[in-house]
Parts: C-alpha cells; structure tokens; sequence
C-alpha cells in the first residue's frame, strides 16, 4: 500500500475513536473532520496529540490549526516526516 | 509556618498561565495546603501547610494533580486585543478596601462574603443600571432575572461537574424525618457551631447555588425554536463559586453579582455579537478611565480537564477576559483581576438543551459576564475616594 494511503488509514483510525459512533474510515478525505464527520471541537487537542504519538513527530500548532481534513493530515504528517 | 517542598518533573516548560492556574488550584488538592508557589524555573514548588497538615498526604496528592494538569498541556499564542491607561497615572490605593471598612461603606460578613453601601454600592449599581441599559438599546436584550439556586440536574448538563467541581456549592436539607430533626435541633441547641448528628440526615442536595446567570437562560429554552434573531438576554444575579484559600476580599468572594448578556442564535449572529461587546465594554471601561487590557484567555477547568479545555479555548478564540489592575496582595506583586468575560460556547448548550435557530440547527450561544465588585475594587483602588479623582461622568452617581 502506497505510504499517502498508509498515513490516512492511521488518521482515519484516530479520527474514528475521536468522532464517537461515526466511522471515520469511510468519510470522504475532504470532510472537515469538526464540522462534518463529528470529533467535538473540544477534542482538538486529543487529535493533535493521538497523530503525534502515532507518528512520532511534534506537530506545530498553527499547521494543526490549518488541517481540518483526513487528507490535510496526511499531507501534513507527510511534510513533517520528510 | 510549616513548609514543604516538592520537586515536579515535567515534558514540557511550565508557562505563566500554567503555572498561575495550577498554584489557584493546587489548594484544593489536599487537606491543610495555605498555599503553592513555583520556584524560579519552576521544577519545584514551596507549599505552606496549615498546622496540622499530614506532609505526606500532601505531596502524594499534590504531586498526582500536578502531573494531570501539565500532563498534556499545550501552550497557544496569547492575544491582546486592547489596551487603555488612565489619563493621570497614579499608584494604586494598596489598602482601599480597609479604607472602605473604616468608612462603613464595606462590611466582611464572612468567608467571601461582603456587605456594600455608599459609593462602592452606588458605582456597582450605576455600573450595572448602564450594562442593562446598553444591553437593551444597542442589542434589544430583555432584561430577566433568576433564581440564585439552579437544580443540580441542570448544573451537571451545562458540563459543570466535569470542568469546575471545586467550585460546586451544594445545597442541602434535612430530609423529611420527625426523629432526624429532633436529633438535629438537640444537638445544635447550646452550641456555637454547626452540628451535624447524622450525615444520613442530609439530603443529597437536588440543588446548587448557581456558579453563573447564563445557565438559567439555556435551561428556560429547553426544546424552543429561536426566531431569525436569536435571542438576546441580560440579567444580574449573584453567583457562587467556593474558593477555598483563594477567597481574598472583594477580587475573590464565594458570592459575588454578575450581570450578563447572553445571546443565542446562529454562529453568525452570536460571534458578530461578542465582538460588539468587546468594544462596548473596552469604551465603557476607557469612560471610566481605567487601566485595563482585553486579552484571550481560558477557564480555570480542574484537573483533567484543564489541557483540553484550555486548548479548545484558545484554538478557536472562545475567550476573551477585560483585566483590570488591583492591589499587590502585600508581597508587591502586581495584580490584575479578570472583571470581563467575553465568551463563546459553540453550539454546546444549543446540542444540550436542544433549542435550535429558525432554520433547525443547534443554536450557537455566547455570553458577556461582569464581576460586579471586581469593578468596585479596581476602580477604587485606581480612583480613590474622593468625588474629585473620578471621572467626571461618574462622580454625580458615586458620591451623590
């Protein structure tokens, strides 16, 4: 599986926890994960700290701020891991 | 004075804001803690123990709510929206509120408890008179006014067990029991204080004595529709949040006046609203010639809570806070007080008591809360007591 899709899997699984009751897993890359797919905005933090936990690097918060979807995540993560 | 010293290790650097809430919260952590100050770099802390403290017990509980409140903090960029200074700068009046005791025009009934008149009672009401005014003019609030007891059903739904649990102040009777009465009533016949026979006797308290004005408004519009307007509301009422050792005259008192204005609708509606707010309460502070800055903040949340909900705060702007200086508690140390909140809930009380906008949606609320005797003190610390030293605006109302 290519490295994008194996990135988004990992945040979808989080968003999934977070997002209580929806799958996340089938929500579309682009839904704003706040607005439209559930996480309580008030969970913000434990998203930030879940993605830096699961991929190990530190996340500056006015990118995290900017990263509302599954895919600007990933993109991010993947600019961070790079 | 017995001390103790506790080292704390920690991740992450412990900022002011951190460590100002975690020294306001620590006294509440155990039994017999006066009071918790930081060191320098702030990896250990000096506890003051009231005589009799268990050292011990202490720093066990000490060090465990320490570490849950730093555990996952995250610190955000502060904002300082506004600043004012007073045209004629003078030091602050550093013993005014003994100086109103002596004058008869403050009286100390008991923990957090005061009594006002003369020209503190008269600014706090004029203060209020033109909060209410400007509330119903320039936004069409209507005023309401509320009980100073909400069921503990509501509290638990606004999320206020959760976030503030040492502030709760229950109320409770004795049940219903001739014998239970009698045992109570002999026992508290000759004595000075309280008595109480049989903990079993006291009711499990089905309501508290409501920490803030808002929540009686949400609770009034369980289920309601809202019109294309929202609703806009203002109202005084006192306020109860027990503040253990932090009690401190009139900057800290269990039972204080609070006006809000409070506004329900669409996030448009609500956020557009708050703005306004800021910059009314930035002109009428700057009117009364006041030192003051406008700056984000957060809620004081307990424990668990704090990081998240401090993160949440300031992440979306939720809160803004109108500080005003006030008297060093002694030390020197300069001091502000939190006299304004400026606040956004999101849509969390709309989604809890279900009242919706026009079009369907869990309403958006947001709310502008006023610590009444927080103005009396900073402005009589700023302006003194004679009519002269106020602003010309104010001084016929005050000292009338």
């Amino acid at each position: 599986m290519p490295l994008d899709e194996q990135r988004q899997l990992r945040i979808r699984a989080i968003a999934t926890r977070l997002a209580k009751g929806r799958d996340a897993g089938t929500v579309a890359g682009d839904a704003d994960l706040f607005r439209e797919v559930g996480i309580a905005s008030s969970a913000a933090l434990e998203l930030l700290l879940s993605i830096e936990d699961e991929f190990g690097i530190q996340v500056p918060d006015a990118d995290f701020n900017e990263a509302r979807t599954v895919n600007a995540l990933a993109a991010l993560v993947a600019r961070l891991e790079a | 004075m017995a001390m103790l010293q506790i080292e704390i290790t920690h991740r992450a650097p412990i900022d002011d804001d951190l460590a100002a809430d975690v020294a306001k919260q620590a006294v509440y952590a155990a039994p017999g803690v006066k009071s918790f100050r930081w060191d320098g770099p702030r990896q250990n802390a000096s506890v003051e123990l009231e005589a009799g403290a268990d050292a011990a017990v202490v720093e066990d509980k000490l060090r465990r709510f320490v570490s849950t409140m730093v555990a996952k903090y995250r610190r955000l960029p502060k904002h300082l929206l506004r600043t004012n200074t007073r045209k004629v700068s003078r030091p602050l009046i550093g013993d005014i509120e003994d100086q109103l005791a002596r004058r008869g025009f403050l009286r100390r009934l008991g923990p957090g408890q005061v009594g006002l008149s003369g020209p503190p009672l008269a600014f706090l009401r004029t203060l209020d008179s033109r909060l209410s005014a400007l509330a119903r003019e320039r936004f069409a609030a209507r005023e309401h006014a509320y009980p100073a007891l909400i069921p503990t059903q509501v509290l638990h739904r606004c999320g206020y067990f959760e976030s503030f649990p040492h502030s709760v102040s229950m109320v409770t009777h004795l049940v219903e029991d001739f014998d239970a009465i009698e045992r109570f009533r002999k026992a508290n016949g000759s004595v000075p204080s309280l008595v109480i026979p049989d903990p079993a006797a006291l009711a499990p308290a089905p309501v508290c004595l409501s920490p803030a004005v808002c929540y009686h408004l949400y609770q009034s519009l369980e289920g309601e529709s809202l019109g294309p307007q929202g609703v806009v509301v203002t109202a005084m009422g006192r306020c109860f949040r027990y503040e253990s050792k932090n009690l401190r005259g009139l900057e800290r008192l269990w039972d204080f006046g609070m006006r809000e204005i409070i506004c329900c609708g669409s996030e448009t509606t609500v956020s557009a609203l708050r703005e306004t707010l800021v910059s009314m309460a930035g002109d009428e502070a700057a009117e009364l010639d006041l030192d003051f800055t406008i700056e984000s903040a957060n809620d004081p949340f307990f424990s668990a809570t704090y990081a998240e909900r401090a993160y949440w705060q300031s992440r979306n702007a939720l809160k803004f806070e109108l500080m005003l200086p006030i008297p060093s508690a002694g030390d020197g140390t300069p001091r502000r007080t939190a006299a304004a909140s400026f606040n956004l809930h999101e849509d969390f009380f709309g989604k809890t008591f279900s009242f919706t906008t026009h079009d369907g949606q869990p309403a958006f609320t947001g709310c502008s809360a006023w610590g009444l005797e927080r103005w009396v003190l900073a402005a009589f610390a700023q302006h003194g007591l004679e009519a002269a030293s106020w602003p010309e605006g104010w001084r016929r109302e005050v000292f009338a």
